[in-house]
């Protein structure tokens, strides 16, 4: 049997509100602040119950039908491609400051096409190192620098 | 009021608003024809552009996306029956079967004309209230404002549509916890940051925009692809046929444009509501108005069902930035995308913004005029040029989205966190739309989350901590109450459904 999508997406806010909850008691107080009408913990504390409360009338309310079932919803789902490209801006994101902006730009770019089914080199790399040198430019003209990357530096130290 | 509109005028002719508001018609009317990518998706691919500009070309900038986008959506609609944008979703009852019978390009001028009619009149009725509403809420005090942030959410939930109002409550309440994460700003206390620098000064709100929509977006497009449409496009392309109208269409034309315009402000004023719902009610009205004759071409490519959602949803538009401009409550998604940008520009929207900034407030609603003029006379004979950049393959654009967004909130920061969180706030949000919840309120929460627990400290320190400020003043109680009647009226509608359908159902002698 699985599980209707609402009643699902119900139990997720409630847990998220039992945590955000739980962690309200790490935010500290300032001498005095604990007897305030209103202090740092007091709209934390308020939106905690709230949803709370929210999510809880969603999962006892009956359930909407329509909503169908769990694993209709995820059911058909093309997720290698995105799984992919979201390795590549995790990639992206660890070698914009060591490869620099025009080779990580590239790169990023090329994995991007490549993913997506563009197989021709004659397309793939023109266009992914022509819009990243271009778009570099324009923010040397826009006055935004980009450092080449660590890679060009130790290069050109060790040249 | 006229020093004013002189100020804004002279602002907005500027050769450098001019040419933004060009370049943002152009942007977002190609973005919006692009299905999946909406108006917001356009306007936080800007805000990153904004940041070098003046907040009046900024705001310039993006008001012409909004409309740019909301007409590439009705394009889109026209030529292919797949609304870019929701708020063309309307559009494409009368549209496409126009298409289909050759007439695309009557359709398209019919759409062009109908956008720059409910644009130019809703801008005018913009120019009239504003400044007066401005004046009013010149008088508005901490619990006025904390209670106008509480109608702005709880409208929000309360036009969400069937069965959603409850979830739309969920995100808005996930929006503003959002909001809490980073130091609070009275006690300067770390809130949620779990030791973390990266953390202390709160989720910036560009980052949020960018990877709940546009990345989301176009990851989600990828994730579910849906069919491809280049070769529906070659075709309604090759035979777009005339753009001419003749003298009983433009008859026909004018009192829906007038009803629809008038409809299209007014829906769009209402926190919440905006263009998609605008553009319903004008084509339901227009529909009950119709003849029993004229009824029958409904849904059978109607000029009248075309231009009445046409008209509307620009309008809507133009009424959407009444509560932005003179509250500094957006009220709808876009809008608090706009209002994000603006605070980041380190402008307060609201009804100083009248006072204070009047070149911002003036130019923006000027640069209207000017926006709807540079759709109707740029876009109009380029649309067969515009629509043939949709044939780009979906293989080249999906990167450059999902480039455009993470460079955009880098260049900001120049942290490459900000990319890894932003991986982790798009896979949230795919999450969360495939469980159907939607993104809007959530971005309106986290927009007003943090001024509405500003603005309630501030009202519980005046009336010594004492709730009494919520019933003191009548504008602040009228104001709550509106707020419950919102909240309360869909609730109430699906509790009488349940009860409805529970008595429906035959008895079967079991206790």
């Amino acid at each position: 049997m699985s599980i209707n999508r609402d009643k699902f997406g119900a139990l997720l806010f409630l847990c998220l509100a039992l945590i955000y909850g739980f962690y309200i008691s790490d935010i500290p107080l300032l001498f005095g602040d604990e007897d305030a009408p209103f202090n740092a913990r007091t709209l934390p504390t308020a939106l905690a119950w709230i949803l709370g409360v929210v999510s809880f009338v969603q999962l006892i309310l009956p359930a909407n039908e329509e909503a169908g079932s769990l694993s209709n919803a995820f059911r058909g789902l093309k997720w290698r491609r995105v799984l992919i490209l979201a390795v590549l801006m995790v990639f992206y994101g660890l070698t914009i400051k060591r490869l620099g902006f025009p080779l990580s730009t590239s790169l990023f770019l090329m994995g991007g096409f490549y993913v997506l089914g563009e197989r021709r080199l004659h397309v793939l790399i023109p266009t992914a190192v022509g819009v990243a040198l271009a778009f570099w430019g324009l923010l040397h003209l826009m006055g935004i620098y980009l450092q080449p990357g660590d890679l060009f530096y130790w290069i050109s130290n060790n040249a | 009021m006229l020093d004013g509109i002189f100020q804004g005028l002279s602002t907005a002719v500027l050769p450098i608003n001019l040419l933004m508001v060009s370049v943002g018609c152009f942007a977002g009317t190609f973005i919006g024809m692009l299905p999946g990518l909406g108006p917001i998706t356009a306007i936080a691919l800007m805000i990153p552009i904004t940041y070098g500009f003046d907040p009046s070309t900024g705001l310039i900038l993006m008001a012409g996306v909004y409309y740019g986008a909301i007409f590439g959506g009705s394009t889109s609609s026209i030529l292919i029956n797949a609304p870019g944008v929701a708020g063309t979703v309307a559009t494409a009852f009368d549209g496409y079967p126009m298409a289909q019978k050759g007439q695309a390009g009557k359709a398209l001028a019919i759409a062009a004309y109908s956008s720059f009619s409910g644009g130019t009149i809703a801008a005018i009725f913009l120019l009239v209230a504003a400044p007066a509403l401005a004046s009013v809420s010149l008088s508005f005090q901490s619990a006025d404002y904390f209670a106008l942030m509480v109608l702005g959410l709880t409208a929000v939930s309360a036009f969400a549509g069937k069965g959603q109002v409850l979830k739309a409550i969920t995100m808005t309440l996930f929006g503003i916890m959002l909001s809490t994460i980073g130091t609070d700003p009275a006690a300067g206390v770390a809130r949620f940051t779990f030791g973390s620098m990266d953390l202390v000064d709160g989720i910036s709100f560009l980052l949020l925009a960018m990877s709940t929509f546009a990345l989301s977006e176009a990851l989600l497009s990828i994730l579910r692809p849906t069919k491809d449409t280049r070769s529906d496009e070659e075709k309604a392309l090759k035979s777009l046929g005339s753009m001419k109208l003749s003298k009983e269409e433009v008859k026909t034309m004018v009192p829906v444009i007038g009803r629809s315009s008038i409809l299209g402000f007014f829906t769009g004023v209402l926190p919440g509501a905006g263009a998609t719902i605008a553009s319903f009610l004008a084509y339901g009205m227009e529909r009950n108005l119709a003849s029993a004759k004229e009824k029958l071409q409904f849904g059978k490519g109607s000029i009248r069902g075309l231009a009445a959602p046409e008209t509307a949803n620009n309008a809507a538009c133009s009424g959407s930035f009444v509560p932005l401009l003179t509250l500094g409550i957006p009220g709808s998604g876009t809008t608090a995308v706009m209002m994000g940008a603006l605070i980041s520009y380190g402008v307060q929207p609201g009804p100083r913004l009248f006072v204070e900034q009047p070149a911002v407030f003036w130019s923006v609603i000027i640069s209207m005029y000017i926006g709807n003029v540079v759709l109707l006379i740029l876009n109009l004979p380029l649309i067969p040029y515009i629509s043939r950049l949709l044939a780009l393959p979906q293989q080249l654009l999906v990167p450059f989205v999902l480039f455009f967004s993470l460079v955009g909130v880098y260049l900001v920061t120049f942290n490459t966190m900000d990319i890894h969180m932003m991986v982790i706030a798009a896979a949230i949000a795919i999450g969360l739309r495939l469980l159907n919840y939607p993104m809007a309120p959530m971005l309106l929460g986290f927009i007003l989350g943090k001024m509405m627990e500003e603005n309630l400290r501030r009202a519980l320190a005046i009336s010594d901590g004492s709730i009494s400020f919520l019933w003191e003043r009548p504008i602040t109680l009228v104001i709550l109450l509106i707020s419950i009647l919102f909240l309360a009226a869909p609730l109430i509608g699906n509790f009488r459904e349940w009860m409805r359908n529970r008595k429906a159902v035959p008895n079967d002698g079991e206790f």
